[in-house]
């Protein structure tokens, strides 16, 4: 950097990997770059809403609510008023924190109780809890490979497969993403044993993957095959078990992963499978190991939006009319939705410092989104990510929409 | 100050092993990753109309490294290690090794630009034997100046020079271009690293300059 005016130049890749005399000289870059950086568009992360995550909040404590489409509390339990009644029923008998790992004291009957209802739900022998789905996906992956195992992944794969990749020390295949050609060669290029993980909704695409194909393919090549479920889990599927019942593949999977924080509305992650490779990854998953057991009134709120989850498929139903209404009115306006066919939907608009002021005129215009850029996407495919919840009123999302496309047009994004 | 002013430039970026790419550098340098086992090489071409040494082509392929960042200096913005280098004139190649220190291709090679619509490509040659094809996209550029970090490495010891590229640049993620390896020396030894053909990014840079500083000894320790 030589001024903070060429922020426009840099983003967060290029600080992070350097070399020098001193280690901290890369902060001095850092922090001149964020000087132009954040009045520049990037003070738009990091911001503080003074609401719950309901499907209107408000920005400041005494402005008016607007329109949500950033949170991803897909079903609208986080602020259900059962949910809130049990986490306080938890908070009243088991208090604040669990008070140590679950190897040792941290492990609560309540945990236990909830790791079952996880397993029963998602029809496998066993769960295992952890803290966050981060700490899930790298604890797990670096129980299951190491150093002479193979991991193939979509290129695609959030962030926390590929540390888990980077923790396991594994050798690492990326696949073109959602490509099966691609899928193939890998695997037909990696002797020995190997574990391939797709996700099931693409966080940032909104797309899916063809698990009838990759459980194929993962067949042939004798792979084992790990799904993330993160964003299809408790929505995709005749009962909500996710994209492995919407194909039909429950049984075909080795390793089910999911987050309690979407759909739920709660935090944590899961690892579901059978009995023994979830004792295996107990003992294994540094991250559960050396974290602090879940919260018990989250546990308790999770149990009862899981419970919700299972006894209101009208929720399920209601998201998807929802995703419906706003994908027909979002095209009705033009805008670019991108490959999505899930309640994630892009809003596509490939300019990287652009995206900024666009996002600050909707909200201004009464709609709250994130910009979503390199290196969270690719350079020029920025975007705004629409998160749909059944919590959303059909008549809003029109609105919603109608802003959207406004401000696109505004800004010369579409005609 | 040492200018070149080229017509055109492309390049690209691919994954390639890192375990491989590490074993080209010298010790000090390492290769950047873009994931975990997946380093990035860059191939890039230049068309030279005016330098020192006349108008002349070149092929260079690099590993990329992290950049070496100090107080108070400007931050590249990416920094490579070539590992060949291959130009159309003798001249050329002498300048680049006596100037820069960067290797040298043992003959003159033939690098020929094209364009087709959007697509360009540059098809360099080796006795009228194809080496390589590079092809990427090309939509509306913007100016551009960036700061970029050469390392160059001779009798054990360790070189940089800091080298602004300006020009009309076009960089993108499309996933649209290719890399097409013929047998030949220089293709067997990216062949052995390359994971994908498909470059991760994309550039073309039209009507541009490259303004080299002086090349400096790098101070730092060698591991």
């Amino acid at each position: 950097m030589n001024t903070s005016e060429d922020w426009r130049n840099y983003d967060l890749s290029h600080f992070r990997s350097t070399t020098g005399e001193d280690l901290f000289d890369v902060h001095d870059h850092f922090d001149r770059w964020g000087e132009g950086a954040r009045p520049g568009g990037y003070d738009l992360y990091l911001k503080s809403i003074a609401s719950s995550p309901t499907p209107r909040v408000r920005m400041q404590q005494e402005s008016q609510p607007i329109l949500n489409l950033a949170s991803y509390n897909y079903l609208g339990l986080s602020y259900r008023k059962e949910v809130i009644e049990a986490a306080q029923r938890a908070l009243a008998e088991y208090g604040l924190g669990a008070a140590g790992s679950p190897h040792l004291s941290g492990l609560l009957n309540l945990h236990e109780s909830f790791a079952e209802e996880i397993a029963d739900f998602k029809g496998t022998e066993a769960a295992l809890l952890f803290p966050s789905g981060y700490s899930a996906n790298i604890g797990a992956i670096s129980a299951l490979v190491g150093p002479s195992d193979w991991v193939i992944a979509d290129m695609n794969a959030h962030a926390s497969i590929m540390d888990g990749c980077l923790l396991a020390q594994t050798k690492l295949s990326l696949f073109r993403h959602n490509d099966m050609v691609s899928l193939q060669k890998r695997l037909a290029g990696a002797p020995g044993r190997k574990l391939v993980i797709v996700e099931g909704v693409y966080s940032m695409d909104g797309d899916i993957a063809p698990l009838d194909e990759v459980v194929a393919l993962c067949k042939r090549y004798g792979a084992r095959l790990m799904v993330d479920e993160a964003h299809s889990a408790f929505v995709y599927g005749e009962t909500g078990k996710g994209l492995v019942e919407h194909f039909g593949v429950e049984k075909d999977v080795d390793v089910h992963f999911g987050t309690l924080s979407k759909s739920l509305g709660g935090m944590g992650g899961y690892v579901a499978g059978s009995k023994t490779m979830v004792d295996y990854v107990r003992a294994y998953a540094r991250s559960q190991v050396f974290s602090c057991a879940l919260s018990p009134p989250v546990v308790g709120g999770l149990r009862e939006a899981l419970r919700i989850a299972r006894r209101e498929p009208q929720l399920r139903q209601r998201l998807w009319e929802n995703v419906a209404v706003m994908r027909e009115a979002l095209l009705a306006e033009g805008v670019d939705i991108g490959d999505s066919i899930s309640q994630v939907i892009p809003i596509m608009v490939r300019d990287d410092s652009g995206i900024f002021p666009i996002a600050r005129a909707l909200e201004l215009a009464g709609v709250y989104l994130n910009p979503i850029l390199f290196p969270a996407v690719k350079r020029k495919q920025s975007r705004f990510r629409v998160s749909i919840s059944a919590a959303h009123d059909p008549a809003e999302l029109r609105v919603g929409a109608q802003i959207i496309g406004q401000a696109l047009r505004a800004a010369g994004v579409i005609r | 100050m040492t200018r070149y002013g080229f017509r055109e430039a492309l390049g690209a970026f691919f994954h390639a092993d890192t375990n491989t790419l590490r074993r080209w550098l010298p010790a000090g340098l390492s290769p950047l990753e873009a994931q975990p086992g997946h380093a990035l090489i860059a191939v890039t071409a230049f068309d030279f109309t005016e330098s020192e040494v006349g108008a002349y082509g070149e092929l260079v392929i690099s590993v990329l490294v992290p950049p070496f960042a100090t107080r108070g200096s400007p931050l590249p913005h990416a920094a490579t290690f070539p590992v060949v280098l291959a130009t159309t004139t003798a001249s050329s190649r002498a300048h680049a090794s006596e100037r820069w220190l960067l290797p040298e291709h043992e003959r003159c090679l033939d690098i020929e630009f094209r364009r087709d619509g959007q697509q360009r490509s540059v098809h360099v040659h080796d006795r009228g034997e194809l080496v390589l094809t590079l092809s990427v996209k090309r939509s509306a550029g913007v100016p551009s100046d960036r700061l970029y970090q050469v390392f160059s490495a001779r009798d054990g010891q360790l070189h940089r020079v800091n080298l602004h590229i300006l020009g009309d640049l076009d960089e993108h993620q499309d996933e649209t271009g290719r890399l097409q390896l013929y047998a030949h020396p220089i293709t067997s030894r990216i062949e052995s690293a390359l994971l994908d053909d498909r470059p991760i990014v994309e550039q073309s840079i039209e009507s541009g300059e490259q303004q080299f500083s002086d090349l400096v000894s790098h101070k730092w320790e060698q591991s």
